[in-house]
C-alpha cells in the first residue's frame, strides 16, 4: 500500500479524512486498561477478552457462586476454601437476593 | 534395604566423629547440601534460615521414619526444604559438607516484644535474634498488614487494634522499604486507577496480575527461599493459582500445594541420599529446573538440583528473577540502615496539585511532630472550582520516607467534602518535597495528586498557577514559592526570549503575580522561570493556538454498585477536557504534543457499538454534563435488558468544548530550494513569519481576564471521545486498614 498515493485533490482530502479517522480509532481501540489499584482488570471477571463486557456472565449473579465455591477469582469473589467460608449464608440465590450479597473484608 | 538401614549408622559415626560444637551448630540435616548462593543478598542456603531447632530435634535414626510424615507439621516449610536440595546432589558429598561449619544466617532481628509476643509462638525466635519467615522478608505498612489480616483470618491470632498498629509500625519500620523499593510499588500503595502494568515482565504478569496488582509483588523484598514461601502459601490458600504458576503435573503425594505438603516429597527424596534429609524437600527448587517444578523431592535426588535461574514453571522462573532483583538486602536498604533517622518534617510545606474536574489545587500544610515518626496535619487548600478548605488529620513515617496519613474536613469547611481522606505520600531524597495522592471512595477511586514542598527558609518557585499562556500584552502569571523578599521587582524574573516582565506585584512570601508581555515571535514551548540566583520549574508553557482536545482519563473505569440496600459500593469515574497543542513536531496526537489546561466542556455519553443491538448507553449512568463526574447505575440483574444483564457496558464519554482561541499564524512559506535545514526555522514553530497578516481578524475575545491578546482570537468548538468502561462489581475488598487510623 505503501506505493499508492493520492494524485488529484478530492484523493488527498479523502486521504486526510482517513486517516484522521484512523487516529481517532486508535485512540479508541488501542486500550490501555486501567487497573485499579484496589482492584483487578482481570479478562473474564471485569472485562471480556476483547476488553468489554459483552463477553461476561449475564448477570454476574448467575456465575457467582460457581466463582465462590471453585475459588475461581480468588480476588474478586470471595472464596469458599479457605477465606470466607460463610460468605453465602445470607444470600440463596443471588439471582433473586443479590442486593443481599455480601461484601468481604478478608 | 541394607543400604538404606545403613545410613543412620554411617551419619552417627560421623557425628561422633566431629567436634560437639560443630555438630550442635551444624546438625546433621541441614546445611551440608547447600547450593551456591545465587545472589549476594540472599541468604545462601535453605539451611540459614532455617531455625536451627527443626533438624536438631529430629535425631537422624527418626528422620528416615519421619519422612513421609512431616504433612502434619505447622507450615513453614523451612525446614523441609533442605531435604529437596540434598536430594539434587549426590549422596556421598552429603557427608563430606554435613562437617562444613555452618554460615550464620542473614536476616534482620525482630526486637519488639508484642510481635515476639504474638508471632514467636508460630515463628520460632533463634539465638540468633532471627525470627523465622518474618526474618526474612520486608515489605510496606500495606503488606504488612494483610500479613496480619491473614493470621487472624487463618490461625485464630488475637491481638488488640493497638497491638496491631504497634506490631505494623515496628514491621512497616524495621522490616520495611527503602526509598527507592518504595517508589517502585507507590502506585499501588496510591491505590491510583488509571496506569498500567502492560510494559511488565510478561512472565511475571502471567504469573501474578490475573489475581492482584503487581504493585503488590513490587512492595516486597525476600529472600530467596521466602520467595519459594510465597509461592506455596498461594497453592495453599488459592489451588487454581497452579495454572497461573504453569505447575503442569500435581504431586502424587496429594499434597502439592502448602508447606505440609512438603513432607510427602521429602520422603521421597530420601531415597536418594539416606535419611540424612528426611524432612522434606522444597519443591521450588527442584521446580527451578525442570518442569517437575514442585515434586523435586519426589523424583529424587541427583537428578535435579537446579539453582534458581531459569527453567522450572513460570512461577519459579518469576521467583529466580525477584530474589535476584528484590532481594532482602539491598544497597539501599544497607545504607538506610546505617544512616537511619527521624527526618524533621515538622513546619510548613506549600500544596501543589490537581484533581479532576476540580481543577489545580493550592494550599498549605502544616506539619507538627506529636510523637515519633507521628505527626499531626492541618490542610489550606483552595481548589480551582473556587472551594475553600481546611482539613485536619494524622499522619505516619514507616521506614522514614513513606508517609501513611488520613484527615477529616475542619469544622468550617463544607459537607460536601469527603469525610475521610487517606493519604499515600513518598519524601524525595532530599527531603524536601513529598509527592502522592490523597484518595477516598468505595474504591479509593476519588483522589487528588499532590506535592508539598518544604519551606526551607530560602526563596524557591515551585509551580505557576497559569500553566499556559498564548502571545499577549499585560498576561499574568501567578507564581506559587517560598520566601519572596519584600523588595522583589520585576527584573528579578526571567522567563526567556520573548517575555518581557512589566510588573510583579508581591501578595506575601509565597504568592507572587508577574505581568509579562510574550511577543508574537517568542518561541513556544516550556519555560523555566528563575528569580535571581534561584533556577526555578519549568512552570509555563508559550502556545499560539489550541489544536485539539483530549479527554482524560481516556479510559475510564468505573463499577456498579449500592443498588436496594446492597453493600456493594459504586465505584465513581470523573473526567476532564485538555486543550492540546501540535508541540514541536506539528503533528496531532503524538507523544510530544502540549497539555496546555483544563477547559470546560459539556459532556454526554453515546454508544460503543459492538453488536447491532448494543444499548448499554441507556443502562450503564449518568454523567454530568458541566461536570464530567460519572455516576454508574445499581448493580444486580436488570429484568429490563436481554437475558437480565447487569447495568454494565462500553460506552463513549464524548466531550464538547467552545473556546476562543488565537489564530494561528500561516506557515511561512517555503523557500523555493529547500536546503537541507531552513537557515533559522530551528525549533520549527509555526509562529515565526508574519504571523499579522493573516486575514481572520474575528472577534477579539480575552484570552484571561487583564491579558490583551495581540492576536486575533476565533471561536471553535473542539469534541473529544474518550472511552469508558462500566463493569461488575467486587466482592472482596483486600485492603481495607482498620487499623490506621493513626
Amino acid at each position: 500500500m505503501k506505493h499508492l498515493f493520492a494524485v488529484n485533490q478530492k484523493a488527498r482530502m479523502i486521504e486526510g479524512i482517513v486517516i484522521q479517522k484512523a487516529q481517532q480509532a486508535h485512540a479508541m481501540m488501542a486500550p490501555d486498561p486501567p487497573f485499579g489499584c484496589t482492584t483487578m482488570f482481570s479478562p473474564g471477571w471485569e472485562v471480556d477478552s476483547s476488553g468489554g463486557t459483552h463477553g461476561l456472565c449475564t448477570p454476574i449473579e448467575r456465575d457467582l457462586y460457581d466463582c465462590y465455591h471453585t475459588c475461581y477469582w480468588p480476588a474478586q469473589v470471595p472464596d469458599a476454601l479457605t477465606n470466607s467460608p460463610n460468605w453465602a449464608k445470607s444470600c440463596g440465590a443471588p439471582v433473586n437476593d443479590w442486593a443481599s450479597i455480601d461484601l468481604v473484608f478478608p | 534395604m541394607a543400604s538404606r538401614m545403613s545410613w543412620p549408622l554411617l551419619v552417627l559415626g560421623l557425628l561422633l566423629l566431629l567436634p560437639m560444637d560443630v555438630v550442635a551448630q551444624n546438625p546433621p540435616t541441614g546445611g551440608s547440601q547447600t547450593p551456591p548462593p545465587t545472589t549476594q543478598e540472599t541468604p545462601p542456603t535453605t539451611t540459614q534460615e532455617t531455625p536451627p531447632t527443626t533438624t536438631q530435634e529430629t535425631p537422624p535414626d527418626r528422620q528416615e521414619r519421619s519422612r513421609g510424615e512431616g504433612r502434619g507439621e505447622r507450615g513453614d516449610g523451612q525446614g523441609r526444604s533442605r531435604g529437596g536440595r540434598r536430594g539434587r546432589r549426590g549422596s556421598g558429598r552429603g557427608e563430606q559438607e554435613a562437617s562444613a561449619p555452618k554460615k550464620p544466617r542473614k536476616g534482620i532481628k525482630v526486637t519488639d516484644p508484642v510481635v515476639i509476643q504474638h508471632c514467636g509462638g508460630c515463628h520460632k525466635v533463634g539465638d540468633d535474634g532471627l525470627m523465622s519467615r518474618v526474618s526474612f522478608m520486608r515489605k510496606g505498612p500495606e503488606g504488612w498488614e494483610m500479613s496480619l489480616k491473614r493470621m487472624i483470618r487463618h490461625h485464630d491470632m488475637k491481638f488488640s487494634p493497638e497491638e496491631a498498629r504497634q506490631m505494623i509500625r515496628y514491621l512497616a519500620h524495621q522490616h520495611g522499604l527503602a526509598r527507592g523499593e518504595a517508589e517502585r510499588s507507590l502506585y499501588d500503595a496510591e491505590r491510583r486507577v488509571h496506569w498500567s502494568e502492560e510494559d511488565k515482565d510478561q512472565d511475571l504478569r502471567r504469573t501474578c496480575a490475573p489475581c492482584h496488582t503487581l504493585g503488590r509483588v513490587f512492595a516486597q523484598q525476600r529472600s530467596g527461599e521466602e520467595w519459594q514461601h510465597l509461592k506455596k502459601m498461594h497453592m495453599a490458600f488459592f489451588p487454581n493459582t497452579s495454572s497461573q504458576f504453569g505447575e503442569r503435573r500435581r504431586s502424587r503425594g496429594g499434597g502439592d500445594w502448602g508447606g505440609g505438603g512438603g513432607s510427602t516429597r521429602g520422603g521421597s527424596s530420601t531415597r536418594g541420599e539416606g535419611s540424612t534429609r528426611g524432612e522434606g524437600s522444597t519443591r521450588g527448587e527442584g521446580s527451578t529446573r525442570g518442569e517437575g517444578s514442585t515434586r523435586g523431592g519426589r523424583t529424587g535426588s541427583s537428578s535435579r538440583g537446579g539453582s534458581s535461574s531459569g527453567g522450572g514453571s513460570r512461577a519459579d522462573r518469576v521467583l529466580a528473577a525477584l530474589t535476584k532483583s528484590q532481594p532482602l538486602f539491598s544497597e539501599e536498604w544497607e545504607a538506610w540502615q546505617i544512616h537511619e533517622r527521624e527526618v524533621p518534617l515538622a513546619g510548613f510545606w506549600t500544596v501543589i496539585g490537581h484533581e479532576v474536574s476540580r481543577g489545580e489545587i493550592r494550599g498549605t500544610v502544616e506539619i507538627s511532630r506529636t510523637d515519633q515518626e507521628t505527626y499531626a496535619t492541618v490542610w489550606t487548600l483552595e481548589f480551582g472550582d473556587g472551594s475553600r478548605v481546611r482539613r485536619e488529620g494524622r499522619g505516619v513515617m514507616y521506614a522514614g520516607y513513606s508517609w501513611r496519613g488520613r484527615s477529616r474536613p475542619a469544622a468550617e469547611t463544607p459537607g460536601t467534602e469527603p469525610a475521610e481522606l487517606r493519604e499515600v505520600m513518598l519524601l524525595s531524597a532530599d527531603w524536601n518535597t513529598f509527592k502522592g495522592r490523597c484518595f477516598h471512595g468505595g474504591y479509593s477511586e476519588l483522589g487528588m495528586d499532590v506535592t508539598l514542598h518544604r519551606h526551607t527558609g530560602s526563596t524557591q518557585i515551585f509551580a505557576s498557577d497559569e500553566p499556559a499562556i498564548a502571545p499577549a500584552k499585560g498576561a499574568e502569571v501567578v507564581l506559587r514559592g517560598t520566601g519572596f523578599p519584600a523588595d522583589v521587582v520585576s527584573k528579578d524574573f526571567h522567563l526567556g526570549a520573548g517575555v518581557t516582565v512589566t510588573d510583579v506585584r508581591r501578595e506575601n512570601n509565597t504568592k507572587v503575580t508577574l505581568v509579562v508581555d510574550i511577543a508574537k515571535d517568542a518561541k513556544l514551548g516550556k519555560r523555566r522561570i528563575s528569580f535571581r540566583a534561584i533556577r526555578g520549574p519549568e512552570a509555563v508553557t508559550l502556545y499560539d493556538t489550541v489544536d485539539y482536545i483530549k479527554v482524560t482519563p481516556g479510559e475510564g473505569f468505573s463499577r456498579i454498585g449500592k443498588g436496594g440496600k446492597g453493600k456493594i459500593p459504586k465505584q465513581y469515574e470523573r473526567f476532564e477536557a485538555w486543550a492540546m497543542h501540535r508541540g514541536p513536531d506539528k503533528k496531532l496526537y503524538t507523544a510530544d504534543n502540549w497539555q496546555i489546561k483544563v477547559v470546560d466542556a459539556k459532556w454526554r455519553l453515546d454508544e460503543f457499538s459492538i453488536h447491532e443491538y448494543d444499548d448499554d448507553v441507556k443502562y450503564v449512568g449518568e454523567i454530568d454534563e458541566d461536570t464530567g463526574f460519572f455516576t454508574p447505575a445499581i448493580d444486580g440483574p436488570n429484568p429490563k435488558r436481554r437475558w437480565n444483564a447487569n447495568n454494565i457496558g462500553n460506552v463513549y464519554v464524548v466531550a464538547e468544548a467552545k473556546l476562543a482561541v488565537p489564530v494561528r499564524p500561516p506557515e511561512p512559506k517555503k523557500v523555493e530550494k529547500p536546503k537541507a535545514d531552513a537557515p533559522e526555522g530551528g525549533g520549527g514553530d509555526g509562529n515565526q513569519g508574519g504571523g499579522n497578516g493573516n486575514g481572520n481578524g474575528g472577534p477579539s475575545v480575552a484570552v484571561s481576564a487583564a491579558a490583551v491578546p495581540i492576536v486575533a482570537l476565533e471561536d471553535k468548538v473542539f469534541k473529544a471521545h474518550g472511552h469508558l468502561l462500566v463493569t461488575v462489581p467486587l466482592y472482596v475488598m483486600w485492603e481495607r486498614y482498620d487499623w490506621d487510623h493513626r
